[in-house]
């Protein structure tokens, strides 16, 4: 076919492409109403024959002052309250607290008589998960969360497990209660907590390890993670402290955040669009033989004074430029300009993602910590072990704010409130780097941070929701930006290396990033 | 347009219309299982599916392009004849 041909397909082939992409926008649909409750909590309470009765007056009535003055009063919070002794009962069925009806909960929870008898602790948590899932507000609600509160170990059996759960060599109450917690678990149940009312040092290790979910459990106060076990000596001390548990299981219910899927659409159209324009404008001046268009490509350079030519001549060659001299230093030496670049990219990056995730200034100090954190593990650990790989193999290379990355960066950050681009990039010293090598790195730095978003998955899955989160929003958008075959960017460095290394890890990203977008 | 740029405007189309695709398979049996979940997306997979797809046949298209532009180029590139002998010279 002749030119002509080969231009009208492409332009055609660019049409087709733009229909398709703005038919999959429009096809977003609005945003839809959701339930106002964003906790369903179940109190699960021993009231066996080891409570005495002034005890159990003193529980009842911790439990309404919780409800008086700790839960909150806007129909956020589901509550239901199931007792167990002899057997499992349902005290209040599963109940929006609100500003009417929350007086009237609290009178009812003052009301409520024990049962005495064994401790049928199985029967209760399964009596509690049966309400939460079969409430109305079910499919609605963010979290499920069950807290149970007992000064014993289980004795009176309920048969729901099959096999010897917890290992200690027979079959008996305690592995009935780890089996109804994992039905509970595998069908939808987000998190228990478990508060021991003198109950002794092993029994509450035992529940550590076996029942509180999601495991690993861990040992509260502080309560960093879902899934803890807390010791008080006796029920005042459980009355004293009811405000602060209820304010960890409800206050710290973190709502999982990630970038709107319309603001990353357009992020990384306006991303990729920008960065593709000034590739092909740089490819004319610095490449014109190569050029789809010879015709174009003159005119460009006709048309382009000297100084845009020469930005464009140093924007496409930034990653091979030797704007590093060839170094003796160290393998493992952090050089004064990579400590300045270091200090501002973990800035940016800190200040950015914190900024997108918390929508006020106490919010964003509160959580610029973990941030932080997440912002050294993934952009510092990740640059520092490649540069020094590099250089092991003989190619000096540093890490360097990269200009027109940090600006796209701030921009999506503040304005689009999706955080694209990166701020930062490792530079090489260019003699003696091949092809190959320059492909390697460029992988590496995908694969890594592919790599980091699993081990933050393992994180946000273990309860540790916060960190695990923001890291796996700040690795996956990295790992798709770096693997965008567009000139300069890491993804054209690929795809000059292996065409299909690049194919695979630029699905791999990309798919992970529209499942971070769509389902986390 | 030379049969490298084709090639990668191919590979580019085939690689998002795959992972377009495949993470619109993945949230379609997601929904499935927990349909109530991130309800403002619960329409998306099929248009994510049908993109995906669209993508990948454009991609495929423009592989055949590169295949038919490496043989012209081929064609293009290959070295003429030489040139017939001169005749020999008229005999004085």
């Amino acid at each position: 076919m002749n030119g002509k041909a080969s231009k009208s397909n492409a332009v055609l082939l660019l049409c087709l492409f733009t229909f398709v992409f703005a038919f999959a926008a429009t096809l977003v649909p609005p945003c839809a109403a959701s339930s106002s409750v964003k906790v369903q909590l179940c109190m699960v309470i021993d009231g066996s024959g080891t409570i005495g009765s002034a005890e159990w007056a003193t529980i009842v009535n911790s439990v309404s002052k919780g409800v008086n003055e700790t839960v909150p009063h806007d129909g956020s919070v589901e509550l239901t309250i199931v007792q167990f002794g002899a057997r499992a009962r349902t005290e209040l069925s599963p109940t929006i607290i609100d500003n009417a009806n929350y007086a009237e909960v609290a009178n009812h929870v003052l009301e409520i008589p024990k049962i005495n008898g064994g401790t049928s602790m199985a029967d209760g948590l399964y009596l509690a998960w049966r309400e939460l899932r079969n409430s109305t507000n079910y499919q609605n609600a963010a979290k499920h969360v069950v807290n149970l509160a007992t000064d014993g170990m289980p004795n009176v059996r309920n048969e729901n497990a099959t096999s010897d759960l917890d290992g200690d060599g027979h079959v008996d109450a305690y592995d009935d209660v780890i089996a109804v917690v994992n039905d509970a678990a595998n069908q939808g149940l987000n998190e228990l907590d478990m508060e021991g009312i003198g109950v002794s040092d092993t029994d509450m290790k035992w529940f550590r390890d076996n029942v509180v979910h999601p495991q690993p459990g861990i040992y509260a106060p502080p309560f960093t993670k879902a899934g803890w076990v807390r010791q008080v000596a006796d029920v005042e001390e459980f009355a004293s402290t009811i405000g602060q548990k209820l304010q960890a299981v409800i206050g710290g219910v973190e709502e999982v955040w990630t970038p709107s899927a319309f603001g990353a659409l357009v992020t990384s159209i306006f991303t990729v669009g920008v960065t593709s324009i000034i590739s092909i404008l740089a490819s004319a001046v610095t490449n014109p033989e190569t050029f789809p268009s010879q015709a174009v490509a003159q005119k460009i350079n006709e048309v382009f004074p000297e100084t845009l030519k020469k930005w464009l001549h140093e924007f496409i060659g930034s990653k091979r430029k030797l704007v590093i001299g060839s170094r003796r230093h160290s393998f493992f030496t952090v050089t004064k300009f990579e400590v300045v670049s270091y200090v501002i990219s973990l800035s940016v990056l800190t200040f950015a993602f914190a900024y997108v995730k918390a929508p006020t200034l106490n919010e964003i100090l509160v959580i610029i910590p973990t941030v932080l954190v997440t912002s050294i593990v993934v952009e510092f650990t990740k640059n520092y072990v490649i540069s020094v790989i590099a250089r092991m193999e003989g190619v000096w290379t540093e890490h360097r704010l990269w200009y027109f990355g940090l600006i796209m960066f701030l921009f999506s950050s503040f304005f689009l409130k999706v955080p694209f681009s990166s701020p930062s990039r490792l530079t090489h010293n260019a003699p003696k780097f091949t092809k190959k090598s320059l492909g390697l790195v460029s992988a590496a730095q995908v694969i890594i941070a592919l790599a980091f978003a699993m081990v933050f998955y393992g994180l946000f899955i273990s309860g540790y929701t916060l960190i695990g989160n923001i890291g796996i929003v700040m690795c996956l958008t990295m790992a798709f930006f770096d693997s965008i075959p567009i000139p300069p960017m890491n993804g054209k460095d690929i795809y000059d290396w292996s065409k299909f290394l690049w194919l695979s890890l630029f699905i791999s990203s990309f798919t992970l990033y529209m499942l971070v977008l769509f389902v986390l | 347009m030379r049969s490298n740029h084709w090639e990668y405007l191919a590979f580019v189309l085939l690689a998002l219309g795959m992972a377009l695709t495949i993470s619109g398979a993945i949230i379609y049996v997601h929904y499935q299982q927990y349909p109530q979940r991130k309800l403002q997306y619960s329409g998306i997979q099929i248009p994510l599916i049908l993109a995906g797809a669209c993508f990948a046949v454009l991609g495929l298209l423009a592989f055949r392009r590169t295949r038919a532009k490496k043989k012209a180029e081929a064609m293009e590139s290959e070295p003429l004849p030489p040139p017939p002998p001169p005749p020999p010279p008229f005999p004085p």
